[in-house]
């Protein structure tokens, strides 16, 4: 197993562990206290928690929103669609421009690119149909 | 063109679903001559239908061709399910896009106004969605009543005399009355392992007199029994789980999880720790039981609406490494729990989003098909509301934190990930199934619409209406509401009734599920809402004020329906509309009635 917190466990004693309060944390150990205001710390055993993503692809999270807003855009006649996929390929761009780009974020952005087209491709027809009514 | 390929298909779907309806469990083998026979007898018996009537007999030829050109790749695919499974699943698979392609074409061909236009696309949108949805649980229910060679089914685990490592039971509490958790407790106690500890971590619970008498419990059941009080502490549940792990005896090797009103078998741990022989299986979860329901009662119906998870979804994921962990009659490998980083404080059903990252590690979990313990149902329906809300929220938790991870370019994006594409499809259905709630509020709203332009005799279309539509629409209904009762019978071993009674139980709780999708939805974070436990009566007045909202949509719907049906003309499209109604009124009605008559908690 990896990691140095997870071969130092501090077990408690019954005593100690019988009321304990929460002061803090960091990424390793829990800061506690006890009843009668004694300090301990208590190694967390376990591996940092993967939770959080890299810069880069935590910047395509709003092309993704766009992208499911443009698929919803489909309903009202693929109007939604003209707005939002051009707005979700434009982030993109942005992205590209500000961030340099791992692996992993070019096939989001061709990922991007490609769902905003077969949207795109879908809403125009739908949304000359509409524009036909409404002429 | 489409609406003869449409009939035709349609007629395919009625007699192979009827069928399996009526007989499909009962074959009880797999054999490709007589499941290409069976689709031959179903696909004449439409294209005579059709020949006779609308069809022509160059198209009905090509399209019988295509369907048995399908066929023969279907059953190799499907190789391990019976004939009548695999017919209807096919002809599901042919009719549905001719539907589709039907109720688009009508739209567009119909003269309409330019917002009746956008309403109609709408509604066109929310109805594939919706049949996407109803086509995922139709293969469920086929694979699970069809299904005849079941590959990782484990309803025994082969003993293994010399293998017992030390198992640690985490058992979170919050607020748990005293005398449920010491049940659980010295149901512990007799637990026929050799080796194993039980921590009881309690997290917050404001009085000492509650947690007191559980301390001093577990001082009298002995050394194998720690207690944990924790104050102040962050995460709810998962938070005071993480901790157990830190106090957790370093030569422990698996984990267990109860719950504080769960009576563990005595055999719990000898049955299942067996199962880790295989030094990939990182996590085992036996069905989640309860005991405190009375035969013939409204309870024994929320009973079985429990258990239609584990008796279908969980055997269908299982077959392909594709199962939650549910936290409760579940074990861990330590090891790959501490790999992960523990159980994930912001999401409320920690247990399912753990297992996911499990498996994206490349291990195994499996079903254990078996009950090893029975817990307690919320006491009363507001209590079952709010414990489905949870479940909602946190699988949309789920499904917005690790939604890159299930689709179909998620290797590319991260090629440590080791999901297989049956473990993405079924973590992605299992999440997205949730909102099928959501999506039938959408409709009643369609729905309403019709109903007040059908007694106004307004001039605006929310849905195309056609003859076909209707009928098809009439038809799959009723098919899908019989479908879904003999799955209940059949999965569940149900009589009609009860199969019945649990179907309504399911779809009492459909508003507070639909308003945690869209919650979930809208914001990240929910405090986790324990299920109340306690027993005691709840006043009429209170047990119909939890249900006012269902209670007032129900009646609206109940109104409307009635004066649709008696006020309009007598047109087919005036049952259809003045029925869905009715059935409307009827799955909202139901929450004020279970809510009234639903109690749990026997003394």
């Amino acid at each position: 197993m990896e990691g140095p917190s997870m071969d130092d466990a501090v077990i408690l004693t019954p005593e100690q562990s019988a009321c304990l309060r929460y002061e803090s944390e960091d990424e390793q150990v829990y800061f506690l206290s006890g009843r009668d205001g004694t300090r301990l710390q208590v190694p967390k055993n376990r591996k940092d928690a993967e939770f959080v993503r890299e810069p880069s692809s935590a910047a395509f999270s709003p092309a993704y929103r766009l992208l499911v807003a443009a698929f919803l855009g489909l309903a009202p006649a693929g109007l939604g669609t003209l707005v939002f996929a051009p707005l979700a390929m434009l982030w993109t761009i942005v992205i590209v421009l500000r961030f340099p780009l791992i692996r992993a974020d070019r096939i989001r952005f061709a990922v991007v690119w490609l769902v905003a087209a077969v949207l795109l491709a879908l809403a125009v027809p739908l949304s000359l149909h509409f524009a036909d009514r409404l002429g | 063109m489409i609406d003869r390929l449409l009939f035709q298909s349609a007629a395919w779907f009625v007699v192979a679903l009827t069928a399996t309806l009526l007989a499909g469990p009962r074959l009880r083998r797999t054999n490709p001559v007589l499941s290409f026979g069976w689709l031959a007898v179903v696909l004449g018996i439409g294209d005579g239908w059709a020949l006779l009537t609308f069809g022509r007999p160059v198209e009905v030829f090509l399209f019988t061709g295509l369907a048995l050109f399908l066929g023969v790749f279907w059953m190799r695919w499907f190789r391990d399910w019976n004939a009548f499974g695999q017919t209807a699943w096919l002809t599901a698979i042919l009719v549905t896009p001719f539907f589709m392609a039907y109720g688009f074409s009508v739209a567009f061909s119909i003269p309409l106004q330019p917002l009746s236009f956008l309403v109609v696309l709408t509604f066109f949108f929310f109805q594939v969605v919706t049949s996407i949805l109803a086509l995922t649980h139709m293969y469920e229910n086929l694979e699970v009543t069809c299904r005849v060679h079941w590959r990782r089914r484990l309803l025994r685990i082969e003993p293994a005399p010399d293998f017992a490592p030390l198992v640690s039971l985490h058992l979170p509490t919050h607020d748990e009355p005293p005398e449920i958790v010491a049940e659980t407790l010295r149901a512990l106690a007799k637990l026929d392992y050799p080796s194993f500890e039980v921590l009881v971590v309690d997290n917050n619970t404001p009085e000492e007199k509650t947690w007191r008498p559980v301390e001093k419990l577990c001082r009298e059941l002995g050394p194998r029994f720690r207690f944990l009080h924790l104050e102040n502490w962050p995460g709810y549940k998962s938070g005071a789980l993480n901790f157990a792990l830190t106090q957790t005896d370093p030569r422990a090797e698996l984990i267990g999880i109860i719950d504080a009103d769960y009576r563990a078998n005595s055999e719990f741990l000898r049955e299942t720790v067996p199962a880790f022989t295989d030094p990939n299986l990182a996590f085992i979860q036996a069905p989640q039981d309860y005991r405190d329901y009375v035969p013939g009662s409204w309870a024994e119906a929320i009973y079985y609406s429990y258990e239609y998870f584990f008796e279908v979804p969980m055997p269908v994921r299982n077959e392909h490494n594709a199962i939650i962990f549910s936290g409760t009659m579940g074990l861990i490998r330590k090891s790959v729990l501490q790999e992960i980083g523990g159980w994930d404080e912001w999401c409320i059903t920690e247990d399912a989003e753990a297992s996911l990252r499990v498996l994206k590690r490349g291990y195994d979990s499996v079903y254990y098909h078996r009950s090893m313990g029975q817990g307690l149902m919320p006491c009363t329906f507001a209590g079952l509301k709010r414990q489905r809300f949870r479940w909602c929220f946190g699988n949309i938790q789920i499904l917005r934190k690790h939604w890159e991870a299930l689709m179909p370019w998620a290797r590319w994006v991260d090629p440590a990930n080791r999901l297989t594409p049956a473990q993405r499809y079924y973590y992605l259905i299992g999440c997205l199934q949730w909102f099928s709630d959501a999506y039938n509020v959408a409709f009643l709203c369609f729905l309403l619409a019709g109903g007040l332009i059908k007694l106004t005799s307004a001039s605006f279309t929310v849905a195309p209406v056609t003859a076909p539509l209707v009928t098809l629409s009439a038809v799959f209904m009723v098919l899908n509401i019989w479908r879904f009762g003999w799955v209940l019978r059949n999965a569940l071993r149900l009589s009609w009734g009860l199969a019945f009674r649990s179907m309504y139980g399911m779809f009492s709780v459909g508003w507070v599920v639909a308003l945690a999708s869209f919650r979930g939805l809208m914001q990240s974070r929910a405090a986790f809402l324990r299920t109340p436990k306690t027993k005691g009566d709840v006043p009429v007045w209170n047990a119909l004020f939890a249900t006012q909202w269902e209670a007032a949509i129900g009646i609206v719907c109940l109104a409307l329906g009635a004066a649709v049906l008696i006020l309009s003309d007598r047109s087919a499209n005036t049952f259809l509309i003045g029925g869905l109604l009715l059935w409307q009124a009827s799955i909202y009605l139901a929450a004020p009635v279970y809510s009234l008559f639903y109690k749990s908690c026997t003394e």
